[in-house]
């Protein structure tokens, strides 16, 4: 509990009508998107206004001490944002404005509340392109896009989030204001800075203005959907794209229980996905309009030779627009059939994609779950969805042995256990199956120079350990 | 979803709620705030907390969940399609029934607008003394409620009464029924239209639904005006005043629908937040009675769009005028969210609207944005309500259009005030409205 004295001194910082107490307001912000966790409320929110109020609040919390949680819009998947040991919550919502759009540099300058979508509209009404697109961009807002190192589709071409910063400006957990990287295409003047707090979940700083990388929109794009009879047949046509040197905007795969359920359930589908597909591949190719009808022919050749049953070419924009829906309708149909959906976010190296295919779906049917696959096939992001009814508990206790299997699997191949949504509270229990105890430590001592106080987004990322405790 | 079922509909809404945050994108609460309170998403986690008992209904519990338009957008973008709105007016009404909603609203919403002489005499008397009536009637008021009070109130314009009121002009004849239309005594006649005029029109803009009845009277049918119709009961429902609105709804039954007949084989109302209550709420509050419930059914059946209606009745021919280019004004079409969300009606207003041959027709961004009216919203929330409408009217003067064009008499009402903030003068009117002002020219009076 903070006592009245720091908050007032809290409220005089951001002002009172930005510092919220009551209890209700607790709740809202004791939540994120994280499947299933519960509320945990904190001391009380603020929504800042300025880098400066950001830095003052930080300062405050490591005199008094407090916990700071920063927090973007709260569309997290793995509880990076929940506040578990109370503290204050900063929300960076209020600066929400695009300072500076300047396409002679390719760069935009946002604040860290802006959505992302937003900022995708505003760059592409004057022919530029922010890439980085992940599922949640319509709500998102950059701030948290940086501190998950947020991906999307694009990233098979365009990489993630990390690839579409130039600069940060940054409060770090001590309440020093410092600006990282260079609002140049290059530089190597020192660590890399911004590369240590992408992804960082809000442990190492709280984002209060990034300088992003633009590029110019391209001309054109073309859709096509290639259907397989067997799942690994689709999953090794993906390496063969890029042996015929095609690199798709997206390759997105949906294994054949995913494409049933989106035809079954889906709100807005009626896309004709086949039901009897073993698996679906969608393929985007961007660039000037003439690349683009090269790229999408040999696409087209390289999904026949690869034993696609059949492959269609969107016709037209809408029709490309079917084939999204259909992708983007999964999770939601999923979440219909099973209440309880366990989602991974698996990454594996692109030729380790058909044992990871093959070897899930055999832990799915040696723990009797059910369990359908879909995802970001082109840089070997799968999205393995265990499903459950969590009223039986045997069969969640299965889904939990399933799980951990699976990750080991995707470790023993290579990859790693989670592609985009981070290790927040969630996946804590599974990082030292994918990271050793000594590169752990590391990470630890350098959160524990940046934060000697530990007072910034606690008990994220890292498990406990005994001296740790609240 | 069969297990889940045995639940209450509340607690089965509130469940399927998954916290994904998609409804942030939509919401024009929380497009104006940023705030968590004020999104859909956030709602349904302080009433999933209420409800279990880990928080009180206070002040600020309250707020938010009066800081709700039951638009109904973020029901369209859900993964999930949850209710959002149902939620909000079920524990709205949990609420009221703990009486716990404010005293004076809750009179309004209970005795002045089912009443059909005191609402009238209030207006009445509003037109002669516009200031005493401010001053006299309650700050809370139900569907009137609009123009008196709240923080805002004193900043309001309150619109000029105007009288007589719709449904007693022109006298009612011996059975209570007025008919309008060229077939009212063939037998045969394919199309009996019942119209509902709604408190707007009867009280406030009689031209709209004398537009509705002339429109549809046009396209031969025959209309009548039920003389004993009331408030749709909205407002009341809305608030979670259940006990008012069942009274709105079986007064309405019996004056659209009375037990002994006849029975008009469509009702409509030229706004559609009107046909919206009365086409989905009618016999879930008046199940008790298995006759009155029938009866309901029965009603709801016959509740059309007006729009709808129009393009029923009509058949999609094209216009009688000639082709080439159109002359005219330009219009642009607002799509209430009782249509567009609550009735999945986005296409007949367009035809209407295009069909017309003396006007033209050019679509707004985001034509289906809410206006931030919401019922009493406007008016406990005013500030919020117009940082709503900045946005619609900012779509609006983009389009370049001369006249807005809308379907329902809440949104007029919202726009008209948000537009005349911006651009004085500028025209706010309803469907039927422009049909009687730019549709094709009645054959038999040419």
């Amino acid at each position: 509990m903070l006592d009245a004295g720091v908050l007032k001194e809290i409220g005089g910082i951001v002002g009172t009508q930005h510092l919220l107490t009551a209890p209700e307001e607790l709740v809202l912000y004791g939540y994120d998107a994280t499947p299933a966790a519960e509320v945990v409320r904190p001391d009380a929110v603020v929504h800042a206004g300025s880098a400066e109020e950001i830095a003052e609040i930080v300062r405050l919390a490591n005199r008094t001490p407090f916990y700071v949680i920063p927090r973007g819009a709260g569309t997290g998947m793995t509880g990076g944002s929940r506040p578990i040991r109370g503290g204050v919550v900063i929300s960076t919502q209020r600066m929400n404005r695009i300072l500076r759009i300047d396409p002679d540099n390719l760069q935009a300058v946002v604040q860290p509340g802006v959505v992302t979508e937003h900022l995708q509209k505003q760059v592409e009404a004057q022919g530029f392109f922010y890439a980085p697109d992940p599922q949640s961009m319509a709500t998102c807002t950059i701030g948290g896009n940086l501190a998950e190192n947020a991906g999307g589709p694009r990233a098979v071409k365009y990489g993630v989030t990390r690839q579409s910063v130039l600069a940060l400006q940054a409060v770090l957990p001590e309440g020093q204001l410092v600006r990282l990287g260079a609002r140049t295409l290059k530089s190597v003047a020192g660590y890399d800075m911004l590369s240590l707090l992408l992804g960082s979940e809000g442990t190492l700083g709280i984002v209060t203005e990034a300088t992003l990388r633009l590029l110019p929109l391209p001309e054109s794009r073309r859709t096509l959907l290639a259907v397989f009879a067997e799942v690994e047949q689709a999953a090794t046509a993906v390496g063969a794209i890029f042996r015929a040197g095609v690199l798709p905007a997206a390759i997105e795969f949906m294994d054949g229980n995913a494409v049933r359920c989106v035809e079954d359930y889906g709100e807005k589908s009626s896309s004709g996905l086949p039901r009897e597909a073993g698996a679906v591949l969608i393929v985007e190719v961007d660039g000037g309009a003439g690349d683009v009808e090269r790229a999408a022919a040999i696409v087209e050749r390289v999904m026949l030779e690869g034993k696609a049953g059949r492959v269609k070419l969107a016709a037209s924009a809408a029709e490309a627009e079917g084939l999204w829906n259909a992708r983007r309708a999964v999770g939601p149909a999923l979440a219909k059939i099973a209440p309880l959906k366990v989602n991974e976010d698996i990454v594996v190296p692109l030729t380790a994609l058909p044992r990871a295919v093959a070897g899930i779906n055999s832990i799915g049917a040696e723990h009797d779950i059910e369990c359908a696959i879909f995802g970001h096939a082109g840089d070997g992001n799968l999205h393995v969805n265990f499903l459950a009814n969590p009223l039986n508990s045997d069969e969640v206790c299965r889904v939990e042995r399933a799980v951990t299997e699976m990750f080991k699997l995707v470790v023993s191949l290579g990859g790693s256990i989670t592609g985009e949504h981070g290790v927040g509270t969630t996946k804590q229990k599974y990082l030292s199956l994918e990271l050793s105890e000594e590169s752990i430590d590391a990470m630890r001592a350098i959160k524990a120079a940046l934060d000697p106080r530990g007072i910034m987004n606690p008990a994220k990322i890292f498990p406990e350990r005994a001296e740790d405790g609240s | 979803m069969a297990p889940e079922k045995k639940k209450p509909r509340l607690r089965y809404e509130i469940d399927r709620c998954v916290r994904c945050g998609a409804c942030m994108a939509q919401c024009p609460v929380y497009g104006a705030t940023q705030r968590e309170g004020g999104v859909a998403r956030g709602k349904i986690a302080l009433t999933r907390a209420e409800q279990d008992g880990r928080l009180e209904a206070g002040q600020v519990f309250r707020f938010h969940l009066s800081a709700c338009l039951l638009c109904g957008s973020c029901t369209a973008v859900c993964p999930n399609q949850v209710d959002t709105p149902f939620i909000v007016q079920a524990e709205r009404a949990r609420l009221a029934a703990a009486k716990k909603t404010g005293r004076i609203k809750s009179f309004v919403l209970r005795k002045i607008l089912p009443s059909r002489r005191l609402l009238p005499a209030l207006l009445s008397g509003a037109r002669f003394s516009r200031p005493l009536w401010a001053s006299k009637v309650p700050k809370d008021s139900g569907l009137h409620i609009r123009f008196l009070r709240g923080p805002g109130g004193e900043r309001h314009r309150i619109p000029k009464i105007s009288r007589p009121f719709f449904v007693e002009r022109d006298g009612s004849d011996a059975c209570g029924v007025r008919r309008a239309g060229r077939k009212e005594e063939d037998p045969q006649m394919e199309a009996d239209v019942a119209l509902f005029a709604g408190c707007v029109s009867n009280y406030l803009r009689p031209q709209a639904a004398g537009a509705a009845l002339a429109g549809l009277a046009r396209l031969g049918a025959s209309v009548t005006v039920p003389t004993d119709q009331g408030c749709c009961g909205l407002p009341a429902f809305v608030a979670g005043e259940t006990q008012a609105a069942r009274k709105n709804a079986l007064r309405n039954l019996d004056a659209f629908l009375p037990a002994d007949g006849p029975w008009p084989r469509y009702i409509t109302s030229p706004c559609a937040s009107c046909v919206y209550m009365l086409s989905k709420h009618m016999v879930e509050l008046l199940s008790d009675d298995a006759e009155v419930a029938e009866r309901a059914r029965e009603f709801e059946e016959r509740v059309v769009p007006f729009s709808t209606l129009w393009l029923k009745l009509r058949g999609d021919s094209p216009p009688k005028t000639a082709l080439g280019e159109k002359r005219g004004p330009l219009l642009t079409y607002h799509d209430p969210c009782h249509l567009a969300k609550g009735l999945k009606e986005r296409d007949a207003p367009r035809k209407l609207l295009t069909s017309l041959p003396n006007a033209r027709f050019t679509e707004m961004e985001d034509a289906d944005r809410c206006c931030g009216q919401g019922g009493s919203f406007c008016v406990s929330h005013y500030d919020l309500s117009l940082a709503i409408a900045e946005r619609k009217v900012e779509s609006v003067l983009r389009s370049g259009a001369d006249i807005l064009v809308t379907e329902c008499s809440g949104c007029l009402l919202q726009l008209k005030e948000a537009m005349g903030r911006v651009k004085p003068g500028s025209e706010v009117i309803l469907t039927s409205e422009a049909l009687l002002r730019f549709g094709e020219a009645d054959p038999e009076t040419d």
